[in-house]
């Protein structure tokens, strides 16, 4: 679906873009723990498909403006973090694709887990006045739903070639 | 090597340096005008988009909450009776007292909550009245039961974003007992109580007011409830901890105190 449009076209990716914002705005959370919404972060996930279908730096600018407005619809007093977070999780995850015929499959998909892990603890780092156990366990979780997502994807619908 | 070749070589690089730049740029311009008018730019738009979804749940859901709001308008129908005795006979002996008037009537403006579902994590959100509706900066808002909510923090023409009591930048003044102590979130539906003297006599599942020193906050709005508390001997206060009476997940209706 993803490889279909154009690589140059950049109105498919806008398209896309909102149509994920839409979607990240409409979607419920999954499950509560302790009060706590536990949902996919869509964006995050159509970046890192998009990331392995176009160059990084293209990336990492459109999940900096991404992030952006993301901060300024969600976040208080702190607009800056997600953006920040957002475009250094892509530029972390270029790194794979750097070595896409080095490592295999399942180390691949470790630096995933990992990279998704460092993106929610950041943020929840920031978010959370304490305690820190809590932001480890939602952070495992968070990016044990983004991993498989992305496993799912590029499993379904890239038939295991986009990662 | 070109300084142009140099360029395409570490474009990744300086692709992260421009965004970690820009971030932090923001992130301490967050009080411009410049970073103001974009957020309530956005929080507009975020109401357009919105708009759709908002009306086709109205639809779905206004048949079993009319039934609800039914059962609850005769259900505080004979409360406020009740109250109203009450009230009458607070005012009589306020009078022999030689009180003066300490609580003013509230204005309260209905919203609808437009989105509270964009961050993984709840600590803001978009309701549909705006600088049109007369809103202001820091007012409270509170829930259908009265519990606090939170407080505006930028006002769109047609919508505003609130600043949500689980926000870790959020923190009100309260009463505890005859003391008055700081409530600050921690996570999820919790938080704690700063400044309970050991000698405050609390108790668990005691419900936990505004103290209304604030100029934001009126006085008597509830906040939150005990859940539990340790006193130390090395600490000359309680550990208190509360948890957060506004379901902020099932959030579709709140009044701005004006």
């Amino acid at each position: 679906m993803f490889l279909s449009f154009n690589k140059n076209n950049l109105a498919s990716i806008l398209f896309l873009g909102i149509f994920f914002i839409l979607l990240q705005l409409s979607i419920p959370k999954l499950f509560f723990i302790n009060g706590f919404e536990i949902g996919f972060d869509f964006l995050l996930i159509f970046l890192t498909i998009l990331l392995f279908s176009y160059e990084n730096y293209k990336i990492i600018l459109l999940a900096f403006v991404f992030g952006l407005i993301q901060d300024y619809i969600v976040s208080v007093e702190q607009i800056g973090i997600i953006s920040f977070i957002k475009s250094f999780s892509i530029f972390l995850l270029g790194i794979i694709k750097k070595y896409q015929f080095i490592w295999s499959k399942s180390v691949k998909f470790f630096v995933i887990f990992l990279i998704g892990f460092f993106h929610f603890s950041v943020y929840y780092f920031f978010i959370f006045n304490e305690p820190y156990f809590f932001i480890f366990y939602i952070s495992i979780i968070h990016s044990f739903l983004y991993f498989i997502l992305i496993f799912i994807i590029n499993r379904f619908f890239f038939n295991s070639k986009l990662i | 090597m070109s300084l142009e070749r140099k360029l395409k070589k570490n474009k990744n690089i300086i692709s992260i340096i421009l965004a970690s730049f820009f971030s932090l740029l923001i992130f301490f311009s967050y009080e411009t005008d410049y970073s103001k008018k974009a957020e309530s730019y956005l929080v507009d738009l975020v109401g357009i988009f919105y708009y759709p979804q908002k009306w086709y749940k109205n639809i779905l859901s206004v048949k079993e909450e009319n039934i609800i709001l039914s059962q609850k308008l005769v259900q505080f129908s004979l409360l406020n009776s009740k109250l109203e005795n009450y009230k009458q006979e607070n005012e009589n002996l306020r009078e022999m007292l030689n009180f003066k008037e300490s609580y003013k009537y509230l204005s309260l403006l209905p919203a609808n909550i437009v989105n509270n579902n964009f961050s993984l994590y709840a600590k803001s959100s978009i309701i549909n009245v705006g600088k049109i509706n007369q809103i202001t900066n820091n007012l409270s808002v509170i829930d259908e039961n009265g519990n606090l909510v939170g407080k505006t923090i930028r006002i769109g023409e047609k919508n505003s974003k609130i600043q949500l009591l689980s926000d870790n930048n959020f923190s009100v003044s309260v009463k505890v007992g005859k003391s008055i102590a700081q409530f600050k979130p921690t996570f999820g539906k919790y938080g704690i109580l700063e400044g309970v003297l050991k000698t405050a006599l609390i108790d668990k599942d005691d419900i936990i007011y505004t103290s209304g020193i604030s100029e934001i906050y009126p006085s008597d709005i509830p906040i939150a409830k005990i859940v539990s508390f340790t006193k130390n001997n090395t600490n000359m206060f309680q550990k208190v901890d509360v948890e957060i009476l506004v379901d902020l997940n099932n959030l579709y209706y709140v009044f701005v105190i004006q």
